[in-house]
């Protein structure tokens, strides 16, 4: 039998059940997502797979033949089993002042639907067996009737229209045990938490030793050993953590030269892999200027009006507006912007200021809507195919996501731009590609397939010259790799402003 | 082999425009605006058969064999007009304003004047600045099998065409004309 309660990385609570298992908190509600949404959510929680398959073969179904060790596979197992019924997944009420009432004397109060009692904190209710009780707790606490009712109708945990009385209903609630009320202290101390069954994966909490600040002269310092091995797998803790980070590389690449933090081996695996995309800290590295609209002639520190997308014209009208990598990818750089170039394998232009934003992606997922992977032929189509079915099923992407159909598409493009039917570099006109596949040789299926292949690049952006393997050419002299970062793709539906993000608290921008 | 089928029942086909200059009887062109991302196209809005848009795009190209013409027709309802502006603005809300979900790519199919339409983000568009797409699933692309090889009309835009281009801009007083009844 499954009863158990899991906390996300941000606190939230959930109890996970079986078939025939209720949960044990009367506030609990019940998770209700379609099989993709229920896919990702479940890939967010801090369970490793191992965990996952313990779990699944308690509710005694028939596990699914595994084609690899890749974590998705069991999080897809776990997300249909979901969907199914065989487990159940209910999110738990937070006991905080956020989703509470504030009081006096130090304490808030949070309320939450009874008779069961809360089943991931240590705190208990509040004794409550009479109406006159719950008044009296509501005095202690100098919360009025009005705010009281105002905040149950907001919380949807009452509903006072067309009652009489709806204070004095809620008060009968409270000493009947439908109602439960918690003390929460403030300043938000986060309250004690039951300890969970399972621990969350190894990666989160690993602390990681930074390079020392020196007060020494120069000439006495001590070389810092590398601590690059502790860098790996281990996330900031915060956009201030990530910024600092980078700036303690600046002592280890004095101290030990500049060495990257991940084989070529490591980085063809975590491009396959896909789980880089689902890091929280990524960055987008650009030429400085774009934190501001060009139209914007004041360029304020405090009114970032530049969006994270490609909205600018370059001086020479070509190339990308930004590249996009993650935190832990580019870590080793430091942040020199020649570094940095390099790692990207972007040529560097001398003079030319660049800037970084760090992005805390759990905080600006739901302000930008965009959505990330990295830019391997299976990780574009994986994408395509659940968000763009109708147009790029996989029978579709089967055939061109290929080194080989790459080659394929590159040439009738390339072609087709000689002769002019394309007019620019990056023309993704699909009528006039038409025209110019109507004079070759090919029979309809093969134009049909070249047709839809441009409509892709127009869509995702994957164009003649996408290599699909995810990764960037190392440009960095000493570098013993040839790989140089996982590269990212980011799907957004429009360009988000800066300052919404900064005000947000979901960016934090570095001058190179 | 990748079939497609028509998910829809198809509306009859609509006259064709084989010449911007040289509209069939009936219709009547409603703006005209020259594309600032591909200086070459010329785009009109035609109203035809009294319910009916065509979105003409035309342009010549300067080939080695010569100059060559071409006029592309994408068919849609009328009430695309005043239903386009909203509809996008309502596709770029995140989920943070009530959106849908992070990396939604397309809008369900909606029902705009007895038409499947949808609306979807074209990233890639503009040298990847982006721009938008508008699908008619209830049209086949002519010259096409709508039970193997179903092409829906489809017009793309990059996004400084539709906002600084002015053609959104357009739309939206062509589509306020038809809500007033005017068109």
């Amino acid at each position: 039998m499954v009863n158990l309660v899991i906390k996300d990385i941000t606190g939230q609570a959930y109890e996970l059940t079986g078939r025939s298992s209720a949960p044990r908190a009367s506030a609990a509600k019940r998770y209700s997502g379609d099989a993709y949404s229920t896919f990702r959510f479940v890939a967010t929680l801090p369970l490793a797979p191992d965990q996952w398959l313990q779990i699944l073969r308690s509710t005694h179904q028939r596990l699914p033949n595994f084609h690899s060790s890749h974590p998705a596979e069991v999080h897809q197992a776990v997300a249909q089993s979901i969907v199914r019924g065989d487990l159940t997944l209910y999110q738990l009420p937070s006991l905080s002042i956020s989703h509470g009432i504030q009081g006096k004397k130090g304490f808030g109060l949070s309320i939450i639907k009874g008779p069961n009692p809360h089943s991931a904190t240590d705190l208990t209710p509040e004794a409550i067996n009479s109406a006159d009780a719950a008044q009296q707790l509501l005095d202690e606490l100098g919360i009025s009737s009005q705010a009281f009712l105002a905040y149950l109708t907001n919380e949807n945990i009452v509903n006072s229209e067309q009652k009489q009385n709806p204070f004095a209903e809620a008060l009968q609630l409270l000493a009947s045990g439908e109602l439960l009320a918690y003390k929460i202290p403030l300043p938000p101390k986060t309250p004690p938490a039951k300890a969970v069954e399972y621990v969350a994966a190894a990666r989160a909490d690993k602390p990681v030793p930074l390079a020392p600040e020196s007060s020494a002269k120069p000439e006495q310092q001590k070389k810092t050993p590398s601590t690059l091995d502790a860098r790996k797998g281990a996330p900031p803790k915060s956009l201030g953590d990530a910024e600092a980070r980078l700036g303690s590389m600046k002592q280890e690449i004095a101290d030990n030269g500049y060495k990257p933090k991940y084989s070529d081996e490591e980085l063809l695996q975590q491009a396959q892999s896909g789980e880089v995309a689902n890091e929280r800290y990524h960055v987008r590295f650009m030429e400085a200027g774009h934190q501001w609209d060009r139209a914007d002639s004041v360029k304020d520190e405090n009114n970032l009006t530049g969006k994270l997308g490609r909205e600018f014209s370059g001086e020479t009208g070509t190339g990308p507006r930004y590249w996009s990598t993650t935190f832990d990818q580019i870590e080793d750089a430091d942040s020199d912007p020649q570094l940095i170039c390099q790692k990207l394998g972007i040529d560097y232009a001398p003079g030319t200021k660049y800037t970084m934003a760090i992005i805390d992606t759990e905080q600006a997922k739901s302000l930008t809507g965009c959505e990330c992977v990295a830019a391997t032929f299976n990780n574009i189509s994986e994408f395509s195919n659940r968000e763009l079915p109708a147009e790029f099923p996989k029978e579709f992407t089967d055939q061109v996501m290929t080194s080989d159909y790459q080659a394929v598409y590159k040439e009738n493009y390339e072609c087709a731009r000689k002769q002019g039917f394309l007019v620019s570099d990056w023309s993704t006109d699909t009528d006039k590609f038409e025209e110019y596949l109507d004079t070759t040789e090919l029979d309809q299926q093969e134009k049909d397939l070249l047709i839809q292949r441009m409509n892709m690049q127009s869509k995702i952006g994957n164009n003649q010259h996408y290599l699909g393997n995810g990764l960037t050419e190392d440009k960095i002299d000493k570098s013993p790799n040839s790989f140089g970062a996982v590269e990212t793709h980011n799907f957004e539906r429009t360009p988000t402003n800066l300052q919404k993000l900064k005000v947000a608290g979901a960016i934090k921008i570095i001058k190179l | 082999m990748w079939i497609r089928k028509a998910p829809y029942p198809l509306m009859p086909e609509l006259p064709l425009i084989t010449h911007h200059e040289k509209l069939p009887s009936g219709m009547i062109e409603l703006a005209r605006i020259n594309d600032p991302t591909a200086p070459e196209d010329l785009w009109l809005l035609v109203k035809q058969n009294e319910s009916k848009l065509s979105l003409v795009k035309t342009y010549i190209l300067e080939l080695d064999t010569g100059a060559k013409y071409s006029c592309h027709q994408n068919d849609f309802p009328l009430e695309f007009l005043s239903w386009f502006p909203g509809a996008l603005a309502e596709f770029q809300r995140p989920p943070a304003e009530g959106g849908l979900h992070a990396g939604a790519m397309t809008t369900p199919d909606l029902n705009v004047g007895g038409e499947m339409l949808c609306i979807q983000r074209a990233l890639g568009v503009d040298q990847d600045r982006g721009g938008y797409a508008v699908i008619n699933r209830s049209r086949c692309k002519r010259n096409r099998d709508p039970d193997t090889s179903f092409t829906p009309h489809e017009v793309c835009w990059a996004s400084r065409f539709l906002y600084e281009g002015g053609l959104l801009q357009i739309i939206k007083e062509l589509g306020q004309e038809l809500v007033e009844g005017k068109i």
